[in-house]
């Protein structure tokens, strides 16, 4: 302890700091993870094209995944997707976006429509969706479907549970200027929605 | 027999100032006023501390607004929801700054820049952090595709933007005001604080997502839900603790006034590195289920809390090195000026004096704890 003290004792003093290292530092921090990475991701190719006739994987819960298979023409908007939560395709002027839920109760299909007329208002307070529709896709699963009305277009929202209720693929598909071919075309892409017995588990 | 020691051959303080020695040994007589050290900041320090002060400023507003205006729909959609979280964060809140300024040895931190800390993790950590994040996420499932972006953008994006975004306040506060940043143990307390913020503010938005992602059926039970998961189960190793380990590293160069030895910078750097590690090994799709969770936040939770116990040690034996030296200044027995480098102890201190002195006693205490912190950040390490 008092070896200890003697050292303590003769200890230099530091002088003054220099602080503006630390603060360029700082700033030169802020500007990279920011600035940067803007400018990576921007140089990076947005979309890749979807393999027309393949099955892409939605999600999966409970022991049944869900998918989707497109016609020619789609892409994926590879930035904003994330496999089992949402997928952004795009064909044209239409925007499909395709979100796996998962209730935390088990929830039919009316409960989720009623859950998706609030969800559509978080981006948009004045979005609306009209009076569902059953709706049954290609592979026999029941869902609703009807209109949506966002920041002044006009499309499509659909919903389909999956067959035990544990989760659900929900559908919207809008866009600027889009004819009625075109919904038609991302209607044809919900309808081939399918849930099967997932072979390698739950997740 | 005197107890005295001769002068140390340099300043313990930056003033040189010391208490004016006491008539006895007991430590609570007298009625002399000691100067707190280091009272103006340096001429040098003071532009780049405005600096500091106007870029965390910016910082915190822009970071406000941008998560507001992200967030905001989902507020105005589900206002109930919106006031179970905050309701439920503000508690947990409130109970994590107390502790967090708890913990800090000998005496607490400043008030003012603890609550300082917690809003650069509430507003501008983590608005900067869900702009480059969105960023650095995107790039990567661009560069290597949805599958690998899903599994592994979190685990490569979240630890180094929100480690050194939230590391970027301790820094600005430290440069702020020098004093409140000393060394390691103010850093891992900053740090902490800092997380704390950040830690609200994520657990906000991850209970406004989750209503969307259980399909809007039952908001509430998903709010109350997520928040059980992220404040009761992994609340003790996250966010705070990991920014309490980079934040130490924080208070290792600043008690080197940002000129590090080799072996000191190397000690920052491995500090920091153990909390992007951790906060990695957190977001990692490894050990997934909740048994891999748990080891997870404990992990991240002991580490911090070795990080904690080096520092804390290390601080307080200097703290009552410090004491001692100014008890033998002052001619008071070496164990009545130790026993105020804990609060316990002061305490007791002050309990031996009668009533009407205490108030000049406590004030003394706290002159003579200021003085010794002071000189205490003075020592190498």
């Amino acid at each position: 302890m008092v070896n200890e003290s003697t050292e303590l004792r003769h200890a230099r003093s530091r002088g003054p700091r220099s602080n503006w290292v630390p603060l360029g530092a700082t700033a030169a921090v802020v500007v990279l993870l920011t600035g940067g990475w803007a400018l990576v991701n921007a140089a990076l190719p947005s979309s890749e094209a979807v393999e027309p006739g393949q099955a892409v994987t939605l999600g999966s819960s409970e022991g049944y995944g869900a998918s989707v298979t497109f016609d020619e023409g789609w892409e994926l908007d590879t930035g904003s997707s994330t496999l089992g939560q949402q997928l952004r395709f795009v064909k044209g002027p239409v925007n499909l976006h395709m979100s796996v839920v998962e209730p935390s109760e088990r929830a039919d299909a009316s409960e989720l429509w009623d859950g998706m007329r609030e969800t559509v208002r978080v981006s948009d307070s004045s979005a609306t969706l009209g009076e569902p529709q059953p709706i049954t896709s290609d592979g026999g699963a029941q869902g609703l479907t009807g209109d949506l009305h966002i920041q002044e277009h006009t499309g499509v929202a659909t919903v389909f549970p999956s067959p035990n209720g544990g989760f659900a693929v929900e559908t919207q598909a809008v866009g600027t200027d889009v004819s009625m071919a075109d919904l038609a075309d991302a209607e044809r892409t919900v309808q081939s929605i399918r849930f099967d017995r997932d072979t390698e588990g739950t997740s | 027999m005197s107890h005295a020691r001769p002068e140390p051959d340099v300043p313990s303080t930056a003033s040189g100032q010391v208490p004016t020695p006491r008539q006895s040994g007991q430590g609570h007589e007298g009625t002399e006023h000691l100067t707190a050290p280091h009272a103006e900041p340096h001429r040098a320090q003071r532009l780049p501390a405005l600096f500091a002060t106007l870029g965390l400023a910016l910082l915190c507003l822009g970071g406000f607004v941008f998560t507001l205006t992200n967030f905001f729909g989902a507020m105005w959609v589900f206002p109930t929801e919106t006031l179970a979280a905050a309701v439920v964060l503000a508690v947990a809140g409130v109970f994590g700054f107390w502790v967090l300024r708890r913990i800090r040895p000998v005496r607490p931190p400043s008030f003012t820049f603890s609550l300082l800390a917690v809003l650069w993790g509430l507003t501008g950590a983590i608005g900067l952090s869900l702009f480059s994040n969105t960023q650095l996420m995107s790039a990567w499932s661009r560069l290597g595709g949805v599958e690998f972006g899903s599994a592994w953008g979190a685990a490569l994006t979240a630890p180094l933007n929100e480690e050194l975004l939230k590391t970027a306040g301790v820094v600005l506060i430290a440069v702020m005001a020098a004093r409140v940043v000393r060394g390691p143990v103010d850093g891992f307390v900053m740090g902490a604080l800092v997380g704390l913020g950040f830690q609200l503010a994520e657990d906000f938005t991850y209970a406004l997502n989750s209503i969307m992602m259980q399909g809007a059926t039952d908001g509430v039970a998903s709010v109350l839900q997520t928040l059980f998961l992220r404040v009761g189960l992994t609340g003790l190793g996250s966010h705070w603790a990991m920014s309490a380990i980079a934040g130490t590293a924080v208070g290792l160069l600043a008690a080197s006034a940002w000129r590090p030895s080799p072996g000191r910078a190397t000690g920052a750097l491995l500090l920091f590195l153990l909390a992007i590690g951790v906060h990695w090994l957190f977001d990692a799709p490894l050990l997934e289920g909740i048994l891999g969770v748990l080891f997870k936040t404990l992990v991240v939770f002991l580490s911090a809390l070795a990080v904690y116990f080096v520092a804390r040690h290390a601080h307080r034996r200097r703290v009552r090195e410090s004491l001692a030296e100014q008890g033998e200044e002052l001619g008071m027995l070496r164990s009545a000026a130790v026993t105020l480098a804990s609060r316990h102890g002061r305490h007791r201190e002050l309990g031996r004096v009668a009533a009407p002195e205490r108030p000049a006693v406590r004030e003394r205490q706290d002159r003579m704890v200021a003085a010794a912190e002071e000189r205490a950040s003075e020592y190498r390490v």
